[in-house]
């Protein structure tokens, strides 16, 4: 410690700034301002407003910061800090700017929590509260025809959530309080607050449809769905059901090709194609998306998940830097990430956290991993059997679109775009076609080789 | 208390170097000779998606894990020098490397463009790393990528939040 030299912060709180400055709320509830630039904050102020001691080792040039019991180091132009001798990733580099030391507001929350505090806000607006306190979670609702979303703003942290059969449950891992229950056009039938969970009871039309967490403020985003009718549950389906999922969408338009032709626009017409000739089949048929929205990877797994689909089919094009790549293949999740080691492991882990539904998850995704590749198969097989198409073959890789389905789960690229003569083969309606027909075919084949369901052929 | 501070001192004098070491200007290498060269192995994507072998002549690497596999990412990175398609989609640089002493390495790289490429690319870009990593040092077993010092989700395809295994299953025979 001797080699740390203490260090005069001349903060300037509560003058000067009016341009470029961002008021904290303190813990006693006073307010004073920083520097700010963007969406940079002063995180010596910060650090010093929260009462946390900071040093300065002129040998390594980093700083640190400590309370009674831990310890942060942290450097200037780096994007890794020290905490309590163990190195961590920061969410971003702290900076030097002009005569301040600077990060982003997710970055200084991330050097403040191991000292026992929360930076809540952004930066236009910060709070800091200790750790112990405990958050009081808001609630809006906005319904709007068959959609309504739930939003939870004043998080401290990213909760989890469970759907329940009738509702969903919203985890975090210290207590919380709920300001007031969402009032909103007849979706919620009540809300519970238990210590550390939000149980939200829906009406019985309105089903949870998936959920986004985002930043800047923390906040966590619920869809929810009108249904028609109660979700098919797979023994009382008549016919059997497959979930597409068209790549991309709405700002993510995924790759591009020289001659203008865009992922997301291919993949939705070949799902299209796809689910026609699986309806004619027989076989019930649900898109991820239906149009040109963006849709979060892990709300497309819950929607199949949820729909208890027979399988998931994600359908892109391919871009490589290797320009003359060609051909199509299909994957199915990697095995490092599913073996069973990986399974117990993630089975130890949540049991330790409670969540019973992981377990579950993550044990029906090991056992459909033959399914999966069965699946591929058949499916790349008939692709290798179109002219023009060169065989990839079936490969497996960690998809994060495929990671947490329950059901056999499969993603086909069916060519690169990066290849200006794919480009143009996939360009072709007809070429469309006869993927899409062949797509169908491979799936109509996985199908019929599972002994519970009778697709018509 | 004392050791665990020692070893925070220890990490944060190297990353303040590895800093340094990012934002010094290229310094010319020594002129390779017989006795201070060394050679490794660079495993870039064919057409085909296996990835091909590359020898290459290096000056003696310098000592110590991390120092190692920045120098054979940075000539990993910066390109084949057969008719090979390169590692990565756009000019990346290692900004950081990391060993957690229990085989897994972090790799902090420059980010991508926010444009999304196809799944190919970004398993390109893991194995051809996680494995050229794996083929020069024996104790590397898992490469975790970094972009701008942040754990990322995905790129858009692949699942890049958890250290991935070399892909010897992808090496051209």
């Amino acid at each position: 410690m001797k080699r740390y030299l203490s260090l005069g912060l001349l903060l300037l709180v509560g003058s000067g700034f009016a341009a470029s400055a961002v008021e904290v709320t303190t813990l006693s509830g006073s307010k004073v301002e920083i520097f700010s630039r963007g969406d940079l904050v002063d995180l010596l102020a910060l650090l010093q407003v929260a009462g946390v001691k900071v040093g300065f080792s002129a040998a390594s040039g980093s700083y640190v910061a400590s309370s009674e019991n831990h310890e942060v180091h942290f450097t200037p132009g780096g994007s890794l800090a020290v905490v309590d001798g163990e190195l961590v990733s920061l969410p971003g580099p702290v900076r030097q700017l002009e005569n301040h030391v600077v990060a982003t507001v997710e970055t200084a929350a991330a050097i403040l929590r191991p000292l026992g505090f929360r930076l809540l806000g952004n930066a236009r607006a910060l709070s800091l509260v200790a750790a112990g306190q405990v958050p009081v979670v808001e609630a809006s609702v906005q319904v709007a025809g068959e959609t309504a979303t739930l939003v939870l703003f004043g998080l401290q942290e990213k909760p989890r959530v469970v759907p329940e059969t009738d509702g969903f449950r919203v985890l975090f891992s210290q207590s919380v309080q709920l300001a007031s229950s969402p009032a909103g056009g007849g979706v919620f039938s009540g809300v519970q607050v238990q210590e550390r969970e939000l149980r939200f009871f829906l009406v019985a039309p309105w089903q949870l449809a998936g959920s986004e967490f985002q930043e800047n403020p923390l906040r966590l985003s619920l869809r929810m769905v009108r249904q028609g009718a109660a979700p098919p549950k797979a023994q009382a389906r008549t016919q059997p059901l497959v979930v597409l999922d068209p790549g991309h969408g709405g700002e993510d338009e995924g790759a591009k090709g020289q001659g203008g032709l865009v992922e997301k626009n291919l993949t939705l017409t070949l799902s299209r194609l796809v689910a026609a000739q699986l309806q004619k089949a027989g076989v019930a048929v649900r898109l991820t998306r239906e149009g040109d929205e963006g849709v979060a990877l892990v709300d497309r797994v819950a929607l199949a998940n949820r729909l208890q689909a027979d399988c998931f089919v994600s359908i892109h094009a391919n871009a490589s830097p290797a320009r003359a790549a060609r051909g199509a293949e299909t994957y199915f999740m990697s095995a490092e990430a599913t073996d069973a080691e990986a399974a117990q492991a993630a089975a130890r882990e949540n049991a330790a956290a409670g969540d019973v539904q992981l377990i579950l998850w993550e044990l029906a995704h090991v056992a459909n991993l033959e399914a999966s590749s069965r699946l591929a198969l058949e499916l790349q097989t008939r692709l290798n059997q179109l002219s023009g198409i060169r065989d990839r073959g079936v490969k497996q890789a960690p998809f994060a679109v495929l990671t947490g389905t329950t059901m056999p789960a499969v993603l086909v690229e069916v060519g690169f775009l990066s290849n200006p003569e794919e480009e143009v083969r996939l360009s072709s309606p007809a070429e469309q076609e006869r993927l899409a027909a062949t797509l169908a075919q491979g799936i109509l084949a996985f199908l019929r080789s599972r002994p519970t369901v009778t697709p018509t052929p | 208390m004392k050791r665990a501070a020692a070893l925070a001192l220890v990490v944060v004098v190297w990353v303040a170097a590895c800093r340094r070491q990012a934002t010094a200007p290229p310094v010319p290498g020594p002129t390779p000779t017989p006795g201070q060269t060394t050679f490794v192995v660079l495993v870039f994507p064919g057409e085909d998606l296996l990835l091909h072998r590359e020898t290459r002549e290096l000056p003696e690497l310098p000592p110590g894990l991390e120092a190692q596999a920045r120098v054979i990412l940075q000539e990993l990175l910066a390109g084949p020098r057969t008719p090979l398609a390169p590692a990565a989609w756009w000019p990346a640089e290692v900004q950081e490397v990391f060993h957690d002493g229990k085989g897994t390495v972090f790799v902090n790289l420059t980010p991508p463009p926010p444009v999304v490429t196809g799944s190919e690319a970004e398993l390109a870009l893991q194995a051809s790393i996680a494995t050229t990593l794996a083929l020069n040092i024996k104790s590397v077993q898992r490469v975790q990528l970094l972009f701008a010092g942040k754990e990322v989700k995905t790129l858009g395809h692949l699942d890049f939040s958890r250290p991935l295994a070399p892909r010897w299953d992808l090496v051209a025979p």
